[in-house]
């Protein structure tokens, strides 16, 4: 059965870079654009995962996450935060406000996909990666 | 008429034996009438006795005596009478017994005689009344009274009875205040009167008949009388202690008959007066001691005078004082002790061209001179100011006979009436600040030598005084001016403290604008590099189809040089984070080995590549070692030695890795056979922006700011870093030390995570 996971970003050019990957990866895609469609959506279709970014205009990624954490009708879905604050305490913040995990952007494409299935496994993307060589990032 | 005699004679008897025995006491108006009383009554009796015959009875010729003699019959009256008149004679006679047994010499002879006389018509009278006598019927009492006339007769033409003199003379002897002893020729004692008896001790009867010498022992022969030195006199002491006493000891012939006979020897009490000479001498002596003494106790109080002089003048300056009041006293001190007029200080200004007299004193009367000698100049005393400069004391017995060089001194002088004067110079140290003078209106006169040195040893501590009440005032105006120099410094400080202040608070508004601005740089510049990243990655691992030779080289050339631009970005938030204090360390247990080998994973891929050598070493001590520390920046600090090791060392170099623990310190370094670092830019190794040219054209370019980041984080940890290099192409060597927070493993999980803020 296929995942569905939602992504939160405001970014044009991310969302399709995330959209395009797991896409391609076989989940399928729900795409909030700001703070307050992903709880609208969220509500509306309770997604498999949430790459959740921050620096949101309007209602911020932390305040969505507490409220999405705070409905126990969609408490249980795992919140990934993917942000370009990358300081230790934008960590901190993210995990108090109800994250369940932290990736910095730039993100490496390996690091999300195995944080990616270290809270939903997709056995119709499985074949799909096949990860060739390593980044080397010095 | 015979009756007459028989009862007046009893009477005027006892009469006369109570005056001649000094009973005079007895023989009142009212005693000789009672005496009278019954003779009186017997003669009227005897005489009318032919009327009642109380007296006698018959009267008859008695024949039977031979011769024949009349005879009578005694009645009552008669022995009534007769026993009265033996009581009063024998009562007469009792006297004059007990007058013979006390007296001596002739009165003796006199009442000896009397006695006998008395006794011879009393006995005789007993004879007949008893009819012992040869003629029991004659009386033979009339003949007894003719005895008694002869024996009277005797003793008046010889013994000189009922005249006055003997008993003067004897009255004298006894009476005589000298003792007086008469001795017989041969040193015998004959008489004693009543002070020989007190000073011999002993009474009369012990002593008569005995010879001189024994009675007084004490005497020698010298002094015993002495035929050929018949007036001999001589001073004797006769007792011991306080009874003794002298007596002056003369000696008189007795002639008799023109040779000598015995003699009389005086003892004159001569201890009186003897004493009285001795205290005239005593007295001399003791008026001269006393004189010594009284000179003694002068000069005993003048010394005690100057002694409590200087004692008082030098306690005024001790302590606590207040300079001028104890000046002023001093002055009186010492006016006082020399009986001066006036008693003064004056002190010359720096240059000795003017002085004050700052303190004086003047004897009652005296006209004080202290308001007329403010600002005086100097120019007026030259002679006195010479003698003051050399430091002697100017001695002016009388202002008249002052030198000529002294003239203007000797004006000044006499138009104020000064007669004598002493100036005492005054130093401070060994510099002439003024002098003490003393002055005399009322006499001229020698300054006393002891005063002299008295007043200079005044004048020595009132100098001293002064000096140190100047140094005092120094000091407190160094201090004074060292306060305010304190004062205004402080304010100073304070001020340059605000203006570092809000320096600081710029610095630190701006520093924090900086980090701000870079914090939000990073996260402005992550966000296009996110899709910079994602999409060449996307394209590198070929998720849309195989590329070209050339595509897949540029997309990895986009790939390279962004995560260069994220390091970069990584860095410069690090070290904005370094610089804003914001840098935590997250404690946890670290193994120190552990750490040592994942670090070297990081960088094991690159520098095989590059053929690199590595050699990883661990000291025992550190096998098993867990401290306390961050480990994430810890494996940031080793990335950062390690991959700058491998970005400077050439193709085939070594690379090696050395941990211990040395005391409490984990010491880490990392060497390499890189191309090494010149000692002038060794200095600026750890500076941030700071870079070396890299040899490696292929490798990875640095930021310039790792070994910045890592020296702070090494500090973090309370550590030090430093770096040795030969020289270039020598190699480097960088070591660390940190000291060791124990962690015991066991509660490793509670220990971690604890967040340290350091600045």
């Amino acid at each position: 059965m296929q995942k569905t996971i939602m992504i939160v970003e405001d970014e044009p050019a991310n969302q399709k870079l995330f959209s395009d990957l797991l896409n391609n990866l076989g989940y399928r895609i729900l795409l909030a654009k700001n703070g307050l469609e992903a709880i609208d959506f969220t509500l509306k279709e309770i997604p498999d995962l949430i790459l959740m970014d921050i620096g949101l205009p309007g209602i911020s990624g932390l305040d969505a996450t507490k409220i999405i954490k705070e409905n126990h009708k969609t408490r249980q879905v795992p919140i990934i935060a993917v942000t370009a604050f990358a300081m230790k305490e934008d960590e901190t913040r993210a995990i108090q406000a109800g994250c369940d995990s932290f990736i910095t952007k730039p993100v490496n494409i390996k690091d999300l996909i195995k944080e990616i299935e270290r809270w939903i496994s997709n056995s119709d993307t499985s074949n799909v990666l096949e990860i060739k060589g390593g980044i080397c990032n010095g | 008429m015979a009756y007459l005699g028989i009862t007046v004679v009893p009477t005027a008897w006892l009469v006369f034996t109570l005056q001649y025995t000094h009973q005079e006491r007895w023989i009142t108006r009212r005693n000789l009438l009672l005496l009278s009383v019954i003779p009186s009554m017997a003669l009227v009796i005897v005489w009318t006795n032919d009327f009642h015959h109380l007296w006698w009875g018959n009267i008859w010729l008695d024949t039977t005596a031979t011769p024949p003699v009349d005879a009578v019959t005694h009645n009552v009256l008669f022995w009534f009478y007769a026993v009265y008149a033996y009581i009063i004679i024998f009562t007469s006679n009792y006297l004059l017994l007990r007058a013979f047994l006390k007296s001596s010499g002739i009165y003796r002879s006199q009442i000896l005689t009397m006695l006998l006389a008395s006794f011879a018509p009393w006995i005789a009278n007993i004879l007949f009344f008893s009819g012992l006598g040869p003629f029991s019927k004659l009386n033979p009492t009339p003949l007894a009274f003719a005895i008694s006339g002869i024996v009277l007769y005797w003793g008046l033409s010889r013994l000189h009875i009922l005249k006055i003199i003997p008993i003067a003379y004897e009255t004298i002897f006894r009476s005589f205040q000298d003792a007086a002893i008469v001795l017989d020729t041969n040193n015998r004692i004959m008489e004693v009167n009543p002070s020989a008896e007190k000073i011999i001790g002993r009474k009369r009867p012990d002593i008569i008949g005995m010879l001189y010498r024994q009675v007084m022992p004490g005497l020698t022969a010298r002094i015993e009388p002495d035929t050929s030195s018949p007036n001999d006199r001589a001073i004797i002491g006769i007792g011991q202690g306080k009874n003794l006493r002298y007596y002056c000891l003369s000696f008189s012939p007795i002639y008799s008959n023109g040779r000598i006979s015995g003699h009389l020897v005086f003892l004159h009490d001569e201890t009186e007066q003897r004493n009285a000479e001795l205290d005239t001498r005593e007295r001399v002596r003791l008026e001269a001691e006393l004189t010594e003494r009284d000179r003694v106790t002068e000069m005993i109080k003048r010394r005690l005078e100057i002694e409590t002089v200087i004692s008082k003048v030098s306690s005024r300056f001790v302590g606590d004082f207040k300079i001028n009041s104890a000046i002023n006293r001093s002055l009186a001190d010492m006016g006082l002790l020399t009986k001066a007029s006036r008693a003064y200080v004056f002190l010359f200004n720096s240059e000795i061209t003017a002085m004050d007299n700052t303190n004086e004193w003047c004897a009652e009367g005296v006209e004080p001179h202290i308001e007329i000698c403010q600002g005086l100049s100097c120019e007026p005393f030259p002679w006195w100011l010479g003698k003051l400069k050399k430091g002697q004391i100017i001695n002016v017995a009388d202002a008249n006979t002052i030198p000529p060089e002294g003239s203007r001194e000797k004006e000044s002088l006499l138009t104020h009436n000064v007669k004598s004067i002493l100036v005492l110079p005054l130093h401070v140290g060994s510099t002439l600040v003024g002098f003490v003078g003393l002055d005399n209106v009322d006499r001229s006169g020698e300054w006393n030598d002891s005063d002299i040195g008295i007043l200079n040893m005044c004048t020595d501590i009132i100098g001293n005084a002064i000096g140190r009440k100047r140094a005092e005032e120094e000091l407190t105006e160094l201090n004074n001016r060292l306060r305010t120099f304190n004062l205004e410094l402080e304010e100073k400080v304070t001020e340059r403290t605000q203006e570092l202040q809000k320096a600081v608070q710029a610095a630190d508004a701006a520093s924090k604008a900086k980090s701000d601005f870079l914090a939000s740089m990073s996260h402005e510049l992550r966000t296009p590099l996110t899709a910079i990243i994602g999409f060449s990655q996307l394209l590198d691992e070929r998720y849309f189809g195989e590329l070209n030779e050339k595509q897949s080289e540029y997309v990895k050339d986009i790939l390279i040089s962004s995560n260069h631009l994220l390091d970069l970005i990584n860095d410069v938030l690090d070290l904005a984070k370094v610089q804003a204090g914001k840098m935590e360390l997250e404690i946890s247990a670290v193994n120190v080995k552990e750490l040592q080998d994942r670090s070297l994973i990081m960088i094991k891929e690159k520098a095989a590549k590059h053929g690199i050598e590595i050699q990883n070493d661990a000291k025992d001590n550190v096998n098993g070692l867990v401290i306390g520390a961050d480990m994430r920046k810890l494996k940031q600090v080793m990335f950062n030695l390690l991959s700058n090791a491998v970005k400077f060392t050439q193709d085939g170099g070594m690379i090696s890795v050395n941990s211990a623990l040395e005391g409490e310190n984990l010491v880490m370094s990392v060497t390499d056979t890189g191309i090494g670092i010149s000692p002038e830019n060794q200095k600026k190794l750890f500076q941030e922006f700071f870079q070396v040219k890299s040899g490696a054209v292929d490798k990875t370019p640095g930021t310039g700011l790792g070994l910045a980041i890592t020296k702070r984080i090494i500090e973090l940890h309370g550590g030090r870093i430093w770096m040795e290099s030969r020289g270039e192409n020598c190699g480097s060597k960088f070591t660390f030390t940190i000291p060791v927070r124990r962690i015991n493993e066991g509660n490793k999980d509670q220990e971690t995570n604890p967040v340290v803020v350091l600045r």
